[in-house]
């Protein structure tokens, strides 16, 4: 399993598929990592 | 990747060091998902942003990959994500973005 601890997150979400805000709360239930960037991209 | 992003992804690899970030992907193809992976690690393929032959080998997964769902908390991911991981082919993503770590990873 791949460690996170002290990892800087960014986030980059798909208005199409998993948006960032909805990523970015799942990312900050792991312990000792920051989330410093989440956007919501448009791929189409 | 759209080109604002792939600037400040660059910035942020020079102002924390890339070994320290890690980009989570939300998009829903497998397709866009090795594009994204691939301008993160080897450099963007289209050759349009900051990250054109620019190889930061950066450590990525999607949000559907057990690399990430299962570092997460259970029930906030099944409220979150859920629904789109019926939805999605996590197979095929999967699979593309196995081969781009494989490729272009240099902090794994």
């Amino acid at each position: 399993m791949f460690n996170y601890e002290n990892k800087k997150l960014i986030i980059v979400g798909d208005r199409d598929g998993v948006p960032g805000e909805a990523i970015k709360e799942c990312a900050e239930t792991i312990a000792n990592v920051e989330v410093i960037f989440a956007s919501t991209e448009c791929f189409v | 990747m759209d080109l604002e992003n792939q600037k400040r992804i660059k910035d942020f690899a020079t102002e924390y060091g890339p070994e320290n970030l890690v980009v989570i992907l939300g998009a829903a193809e497998a397709e866009a998902s090795g594009l994204a992976a691939e301008t993160v690690t080897m450099g963007d393929p289209t050759f349009s942003g900051v990250l054109a032959n620019e190889a930061l080998g950066l450590t990525t997964f999607h949000v559907l990959e057990d690399q990430f769902k299962n570092a997460v908390n259970a029930d906030v991911f099944e409220e979150q994500v859920g629904m789109m991981e019926m939805v999605l082919e996590v197979e095929e993503i999967v699979e593309e973005m196995n081969e781009i770590r494989g490729e272009g990873c240099k902090y794994l």
